[in-house]
């Protein structure tokens, strides 16, 4: 089959793309296929390690309060199995018969030091009880998933109106800050103009003073502004810079960026924002992605802010409404753990697609020589 | 300038689509997120009510607020549930604000400096002028946690006491009888609790522990068992090296590290003590009135509350509280006196007992709603406790700075670096300064 | 001042006046009120009295805690960082490799980011259970008689600490994957024709173009591992025996439930000024390591 047939079928820059990888990897020398393996093999394991948490919630969401912290752990959500008996609900157990013999079933009715009393589970064949060796004497578990702990969950609280407030601030907080950190950070990273670099260093320096001494005043300045209980306070702040944070990132991400884009639009006439956005904003998809996922994930799981700012309940978000779940001295473990997988699969599904716009930049290849 | 420029540049329909998207953004922003309640002229007073606590917490609130509203139609109460462990830093930023919730649920530990510095309204007017409340029936240790000087600034409607939580298969297969005598003693518990510390397995290695490991604050039962105190009544000074305290804090010392009967700080499975108890780890379990309704969801195991064993020379036990405060700065004292005195009424105490959220702060609620007649537990006990031998800790006004100081040396004593006698000579002096307020700052 | 540098110099204003604008409004007040609040003794219910330098005082002559939480967050952050920042650039590299299920992967290590911190929390004490956990389990099988005794011994609770914040570098490894991306891929190419070997390429071209993404991530952690709270506050309170007793926590301490505002507000300002100073040694040393393909070198 001959490439360039191949390639004269697809665009100019996915044919770029197509050869370079090509060219790259056309070989497949012993070399590549080892750092592959070695690659794969690093993944699995860091992948089995990183999922260990992600795993536990989901299985304990599954569990009855009690099992979720047995021991030796089990993914597999289990409990014992049990039969009832002359209206007694009882244990079961398999019996192996110390002089041999095929294991039974059996139920246990009670115990004493070293022994169980035992009786045939099978109804057909009534037996006597009798004590055995508690060493022969195996409980029985099956496999059962509590589904219901998400329905019990779901309706401990609001949560659909929990969801929607939540839905609202995430989105207009990322749209805030991705537009407003964008445009700070190109003053930052492409303008000159005095005190540029000491409002950066006060800037970054209103990351170094922590929150706890600053929620009062804040609270204060909000109080006063009448935004306590709405949902101002969570909002405004991010179209107002969005935070240190994504601008310092976007400054250092303009920075990587050549002059040269800019000049050649300058030349042709562009003004400031034009540069901003039709020349470096494009450019930025890996780091703007990165900023909404974070953004995204940040605002949806924020409780603090939320807690301080919102009185009333059918404000709350998610994350204020997982905290009905721990209390002062018991957290119902299964629908916190149920509640928790279900409001993360969102932060899931937003990454999932934003991988999709994690793409190399391509453009810079023309511009070079 | 330079954004005209750029504006130009967009067609006219994107132009028009941008702005009606803003618009309607911060429409919905103001809008959506904007209800603050305003009592209108004529209209219903509307009085804001904190609590903290989980779902279910809520629901007995949401209940209490939804059959107050529905009696009468002057006084509207608005629910405001602060969650998660942020409930004291988020009224004292309120308090700050001025903004501050009309009745605030109070919680013993920190109470007492809120009192004196005048957050709360002192009560005792109000209750002298009631009638009713001269009748009602508080347990006295709920209820003199709320005092202050003789002054009365909040009131209970909601206790706890810890007691005993044991496992009966385990006592049955460790050749005990199934339940501990009532009237135990110290020595009877030391015995049962080695009994119940077993190797079930045979390979070396404890699996069962007669009881879970206790802080420094569940042992203040032993001091008092011992005939000690915490502190003095004047609450100037603590009493912990007095030989009584000491000895109760040693009965403590010697089932950790002579009796082996509960885990060393490296022998704890890190799970919490209540699902160490539910999975058969711990055969007795020190908590509080408080786990019962988690409890009762364990199906697995066949389990009773027992009384506090006596000391050498008494039995006790310790009671916590949650109490309803008005604020100082209310501005609708009168109608948030209404909605205590409907709170702590037989019909409002009811409901928080059928939630099972603790002992009603009312004697005759509590008897006559707590014990549950269906469940096989002796939960009465609970109130038996209230009216014999609970008795409450001193919460001084700095409590919460003392606490860390014994928090942190205990943690030595769990570890076996030290013993009573090193830890009541570091402490005492220590949080004495402390409660003499020597740290100006 | 020429027009042109006059334009520029008022559209940098015009462009950064979102940020200027919240600021004044609401930054620069809480931190002005801030210092004001260190200069005094205030239990937040009653008025506030002046007490002048006293707090600061207090910190640094009469409070063995302040030493105590400061060593204990400088042992943290000091480890910490350089672990999370090594770690978070080899898995970013692994991830920018054309495997297979590369976003499944991806996600994979971001989840213990975004996976609730109960979960996260419960899942590593089981794990660092010294008896029957599972890293002393492993430990026990490669021969170490004697394993540590994490979260419950005093010399190893902070590392316990810090071995769970690898688990946290998610956030790190997706700025340093979009730094990598941002690596315009024919370099590498040309460097690849050119004979040069894997690891040549990456220390001499990846590397270098790494460094603006290598410095935000170090700035930031810098910055967030010394303000380190919600871990020892929800899992460890310090202990035990105030081994893992952070500033933050000790800082929220002193201000909710010691009811000493003014206090906890000068030991706020003190870790301001030392992670100011740290974070200026840093971007002042940044000149001589890091590289920007954009930078206008001015004469």
């Amino acid at each position: 089959m001959n490439p360039n047939r191949l390639l004269s079928r697809k665009s100019p820059r996915q044919a770029h793309t197509q050869t370079r990888t090509r060219s790259r990897f056309a070989r497949r020398s012993i070399k590549t296929r080892i750092t592959a393996l070695i690659t794969y093999a690093a993944l699995l394991l860091g992948s089995a390690v990183f999922l260990l948490p992600f795993l536990w919630m989901v299985s304990s969401s599954f569990k009855s309060l009690d099992t979720i912290f047995e021991y030796p752990p089990s993914l597999l959500p289990t409990e014992p199995l049990t039969a009832e008996r002359d209206g007694k609900r009882l244990p079961l157990a398999e019996y192996t018969p110390p002089g041999g013999g095929p294991p039974q079933r059996v139920l246990l009715h009670d115990s004493r030091p070293g022994e169980r009393l035992i009786e045939a589970a099978d109804a057909g064949s009534p037996t006597q009880p009798r004590w055995v060796s508690e060493a022969a004497v195996k409980p029985l578990r099956r496999i059962r998933f509590h589904t219901h702990n998400y329905a019990a969950a779901w309706t401990a609280a609001p949560f659909t109106r929990f969801t929607l407030n939540t839905l609202f601030i995430t989105i207009c907080c990322i749209l805030g800050q991705v537009l407003s950190a964008s445009l700070v950070a190109f003053a930052f990273a492409r303008l000159r103009w005095p005190g540029r670099n000491l409002l950066f260093i006060l800037m970054l320096a209103t990351m170094m003073l922590p929150s706890e001494v600053t929620m009062i005043p804040t609270y204060l300045i909000f109080r006063s502004l009448g935004w306590i209980d709405t949902f101002l306070p969570l909002i405004v702040p991010s179209f107002l810079g969005g935070g240190a944070f994504f601008i310092f990132l976007f400054r250092q991400f303009y920075l990587t960026l050549p002059r040269e884009l800019d000049e050649a639009a300058w030349v042709d006439g562009c003004s400031s924002f034009g540069i901003y956005w039709h020349i470096l904003l494009p450019l930025c998809k890996p780091i703007l992605v990165t900023i909404a996922i974070f953004s995204f994930v940040g605002h949806w799981n924020d409780f603090l802010t939320p807690l301080i700012y919102l009185n009333s309940a059918e404000h709350f978000t998610l994350a204020v409404g997982l905290r009905f779940f721990q209390g002062e001295y018991d957290t119902d473990m299964h629908l916190l753990m149920a509640a928790s997988t279900l409001v993360l699969l969102p932060v899931l599904v937003v990454f999932l697609i934003g991988q999709k716009y994690f793409v190399k930049s391509i453009v810079l290849s023309g511009i070079k020589g | 300038m330079a954004a005209s420029a750029f504006i130009r540049t967009v067609p006219m329909r994107q132009r028009v689509q941008a702005c009606a998207g803003c618009l309607l953004l911060l429409g919905l922003a103001a809008l959506y997120g904007g209800s603050k309640p305003r009592s209108a002229a004529g209209g219903p007073v509307v009085i804001r009510s904190s609590f903290w606590g989980m779902a279910q917490d809520a629901q007995v609130w949401q209940e209490l607020a939804r059959r107050f509203n529905a009696r009468q139609n002057r006084i509207r109460v608005k629910l405001e549930h602060i969650t998660g462990q942020d409930y004291h830093a988020k009224l004292l930023a309120m308090t700050v604000g001025r903004c501050a919730p009309d009745v605030m649920a109070a919680d013993d530990e920190p109470f007492r400096n809120l009192a004196i510095n005048g957050l709360f309204e002192d009560l005792t007017p109000y209750l002298a002028r009631d009638r009713e409340f001269a009748r009602k029936d508080f347990y006295p240790p709920f209820y003199d946690t709320f005092q202050v000087d003789g002054h009365q600034y909040a009131l209970p409607y909601l206790g706890h006491c810890l007691l005993i939580y044991y496992n009966r298969d385990q006592r049955r297969a460790a050749g005990l009888s199934p339940d501990p005598k009532p009237d135990w003693t110290w020595d009877d518990f030391t015995h049962d609790a080695i009994a119940l510390t077993r190797d079930l397995d045979g390979d070396g290695k404890t699996d069962q522990f007669g009881m879970n490991q206790l802080s420094w604050f569940y042992c203040l039962q032993w001091i008092w068992s011992a005939g000690g105190r915490d502190m003095d009544t004047a609450m100037t000074h603590y009493l912990f090296d007095t030989p009584e305290a000491r000895r109760g804090f040693q009965f403590h010392y010697d089932q950790i590290h002579k009796y082996h009967v509960c885990p060393r700080a490296s022998e704890l499975p890190n799970m919490n003590w209540e699902a160490m108890f539910l999975t058969g780890k711990v055969s007795m379990f020190f908590t509080g009135s408080w786990w019962l309704v988690q409890c009762r969801q364990a199906k697995n195991i066949d389990w009773d509350i027992a009384p506090l064993p006596r000391g050498p020379v008494t039995r006790a036990t310790r009671s916590t509280t949650e109490g309803l405060t008005i604020s100082a700065a209310s501005r609708h004292k009168a109608e948030a006196w209404e909605w205590i005195r409907f709170v702590l009424s037989d019909e409002g105490q009811a409901v928080f007992a059928r939630y099972g959220r603790g002992i009603p702060s009312l004697r005759h609620v509590a008897w006559q709603t707590f014990p549950d007649p269906k469940t096989p537990q002796h939960e009465e006990r609970f109130l038996e406790a209230m009216d014999t031998y609970a008795r409450k800790s001193s919460l001084h006004k700095h409590w919460l700075e003392t606490a860390r100081v014994f928090d942190r040396e205990w943690d030595r004593v769990l570890l076996g670096k030290s013993t009573i006698d090193d830890f009541v000579r570091t402490v005492v002096p220590e949080a004495n300064a402390i409660v003499r307020g020597e740290d100006d700052l | 001042m020429s027009r042109w540098r006059r334009r520029q110099a008022l559209e940098g204003y015009l462009f950064a006046a979102p940020w200027i604008v919240g600021f004044l409004t609401f930054t620069a007040g809480a931190m002005a009120y801030a210092v004001w609040m260190s200069f005094q003794k205030w239990n937040l219910l009653t008025p506030p009295q002046f007490v002048g330098l006293a707090n600061y005082h207090k910190a640094f002559a009469r409070d063995p805690l302040f030493w105590k939480s400061l060593s204990n967050t400088a042992y943290y952050a000091f480890v910490s960082v350089p672990m999370r920042i090594l770690v978070a650039l080899l898995l970013a590299t692994l991830l920018n490799q054309p495997v297979r299920g590369l976003p499944l992967f991806r996600t994979i290590f971001y989840l213990p980011s975004v996976v609730t911190g109960v979960a996260t929390s419960m899942l590593w004490m089981l794990l660092l259970n010294p008896d029957v956990g599972g890293i002393n389990y492993v430990l026990r099988r490669l021969g170490v008689a004697h394993p540590p005794g994490w979260l419950t011994d005093e010399t190893w609770a902070m590392p316990s600490l810090i071995l769970m914040s690898l688990w946290s570098v998610g956030g790190m490894m997706l700025i340093f994957l979009a730094g990598l991306q941002g690596i315009p891929a024919e370099l590498q190419d040309a460097a690849y024709v050119d004979g040069a070997g894997a690891w040549h390429r990456f220390r001499h071209i990846t590397l270098p173009l790494l460094t603006p993404t290598i410095l935000f991530n170090l700035v930031i952690s810098v910055i967030a591992s010394f303000q380190v709270f919600t871990q020892t506050y929800i899992m460890t309170g310090g202990g035990p025996a105030d081994a893992t007793l952070t500033y933050v926590l000790y800082l929220y301490r002193n201000a909710f439930e010691f009811f000493k505002m003014g206090y906890a507000s000068a030991l706020a300002w003190i870790l301001f000024f030392i992670i100011l100073a740290l974070t200026g040694l840093i971007l002042r040393s940044s000149a001589l390591w890091v590289y920007y393909e954009g930078e206008r070198r001015e004469g």
